[in-house]
């Protein structure tokens, strides 16, 4: 059979071609992440160990200030283990949308010279980071097994909020690194972002104690509802569902808002870049 | 009969002079604000429509500029075009650098997986040919060394290989064989013929007036976007010397009162004998 392609100036996504593309070019997926993921670690001594080593120094440095400065409530639970329960997505978070918002950018000598689904290369960036995401998580468990008494079938929902830090990671990190191509401002405008992100996103603390007033400020933020979701399942603290939901739906629409933008520029990014 | 297997109809690419695309905000609030700015557009291809057939080498030469490697990345869908239409029968790959992509960390047994997979081939198929690109490179000792350590013509040369053991019915190149040491590059020479013979389909872009006239039947000479030539290759490389020539004429005579006294011209004809011209003023 004739493969027939037309290239023309066409305004409009087809959809249904879009999709059979990218399942054309699973492959170059897995590569792609598989060389991020080998060159992170390459020439290191710790290896996968700094994917647990970061996050942990983070939450005791968080813990510190939180708990025992601030006094933030943890429930009487161990605060190193409250905060790395949240540090951990956290981390995973902040590394996808800092790196997917450059990658095109780093990648402009190959998006020039070949052609292939652009939104591979920002995509690549959520799935290099999961085996670090994983290493973290097994610590976090066994760290959980010895200083956590009380465990709760809860946890088996883990890879729910897993998965959900997931599609919440590549649909920002898409949508940021399509904006980077137009507007470069974002290279300034994603670390300040990460960094106030630490603060501001219920790590070390709970948000059940922030002032009810300024609760659904907290839950705009996409990763208050993931991390709120990953200590029920640790510790079965209870989420509020309709902040719960609040924090989803900014998910969704960010998902499919970066997808849609990403389309759209998509055409042009050898272009302008 | 059979349709042709690329048919290019009005085709016509814009640039934007001036980069008020990318940018920042800033600029982009600016232009906004002052509409009177009109911007300053050139024409990379100006409305050229043509056909090629199924099993042409086919053959692009023109000045810098002219156009050519815009074609080259519209029909591999790189960029798009502002208006016009092509229409592809068959699977294309294209060539326009060797090594996209390679990683100077990884090994290259790695680099031959990302870049086969970035240039469209299947694992699977790489799996297949991969004792084959190996053995064309020339650099099985080094195979699990990261690439960072390699020479600089075994990097090319392992790029390349891996580039010509692709088997689309359409192969796009862009003035890539030229890379590696003489004896590399009549070997890759070797291979263009090779792949040439299948019955595939070859656009092939290049200043080097042997290789085109060694390979091609058929041509094209482009000049700012616009078709000057289009058929039988000699008439075309005729066409394009000629012109060349004359260009350059005129701007030594202009030369000439002003900064020359003796020159010593050389000039290669189409079959790169060597004539040699000395004169004074």
């Amino acid at each position: 059979m004739i493969l027939i392609t037309i290239i023309e100036n066409k305004k409009g996504i087809n959809l249904k071609e879009r999709f059979k593309e990218l399942i054309d070019f699973r492959e170059l997926l897995w590569t792609l992440a598989y060389r991020d993921f080998k060159v992170k670690y390459s020439q290191t001594l710790l290896g996968g160990l700094w994917a647990i080593i970061e996050p942990l120094a983070t939450a005791i440095l968080l813990s510190i200030v939180f708990n025992k400065i601030a006094k933030a409530n943890t429930y009487n639970i161990n605060p190193i283990l409250f905060g790395l329960s949240g540090m951990i997505v956290w981390n995973y978070f902040s590394n996808v949308i800092s790196q997917g918002s450059n990658s095109l950018i780093l990648a402009q000598n190959m998006i020039k010279k070949i052609y292939f689904p652009r939104i591979l290369i920002p995509a690549s960036k959520a799935i290099a980071a999961i085996p670090d995401l994983i290493i973290a998580l097994v610590f976090t468990i066994l760290f959980y097994f010895i200083y956590y008494h009380d465990y709760t079938w809860n946890i088996l929902l883990l890879p729910v909020f897993i998965l959900l830090a997931i599609l919440s990671a590549l649909g920002i990190g898409i949508l940021f690194s399509a904006m980077n191509i137009r507007y470069r401002d974002f290279q300034h405008i994603v670390p300040f972002l990460t960094r106030i992100g630490l603060f501001i996103t219920p790590i070390a603390y709970s948000v059940s104690d922030v002032p009810e007033n300024y609760k659904w400020l907290f839950f705009i933020n996409p990763m208050t509802g993931v991390i709120e979701g990953m200590r029920w399942c640790f510790f079965n603290i209870n989420v509020d569902i309709i902040y719960f939901s609040i924090s989803l739906a900014v998910n969704l629409l960010l998902l499919i808002f970066g997808f849609y933008y990403f389309n759209k520029m998509e055409k042009n990014i050898a272009d302008i870049i | 009969m059979n349709k042709p297997i690329i048919e290019v109809e009005h085709l016509t690419k814009k640039f934007i002079l001036g980069n008020n695309q990318s940018a920042d905000i800033r600029r982009t609030l600016m232009n906004y604000f002052s509409k009177n700015t009109q911007p300053i557009e050139i024409k990379a291809l100006d409305n050229i429509s043509f056909s090629i057939e199924q099993g042409e080498v086919f053959g692009i030469i023109g000045p810098n500029g002219s156009g050519k490697s815009t074609l080259l990345k519209i029909l591999s869908k790189i960029t798009y075009p502002t208006s016009g239409k092509i229409t592809i029968r068959g699977r294309v790959s294209s060539l326009l650098e060797v090594g996209t992509g390679f990683h100077p960390e990884l090994t290259g047994r790695e680099n031959i997986y990302l870049n086969g997979s970035i240039l469209g081939m299947k694992r699977q198929e790489i799996k297949s040919k991969f004792d084959e690109i190996v053995d064309f490179s020339g650099v099985e000792q080094f195979i699990d060394t990261p690439v960072k350590h390699y020479s600089s013509g075994m990097y090319v040369r392992l790029a390349f290989s891996v580039a010509a053991h692709l088997e689309p019915e359409i192969l796009l190149v862009d003035e890539v064989l030229s890379v590696g040491d003489l004896e590399f590059r009549q070997k890759s020479m070797g291979k263009m013929n090779e792949v040439s013979k299948q019955g595939r389909t070859v656009l092939f872009v290049s200043h080097n007036l042997n290789a085109i006239e060694s390979l091609c039947t058929k041509g094209m000479y482009l000049n700012m976007g616009k078709i000057m030539g289009f058929g039988e290759i000699f008439p075309i490389l005729n066409k394009y010397t000629n012109n060349s020539i004359k260009t350059n004429q005129v701007s030594l005579l202009t030369m000439s009162n002003k900064y020359l006294n003796n020159v010593n011209l050389k000039l290669k004809d189409n079959y790169s004998n060597l004539t040699s011209f000395f004169f004074s003023w």
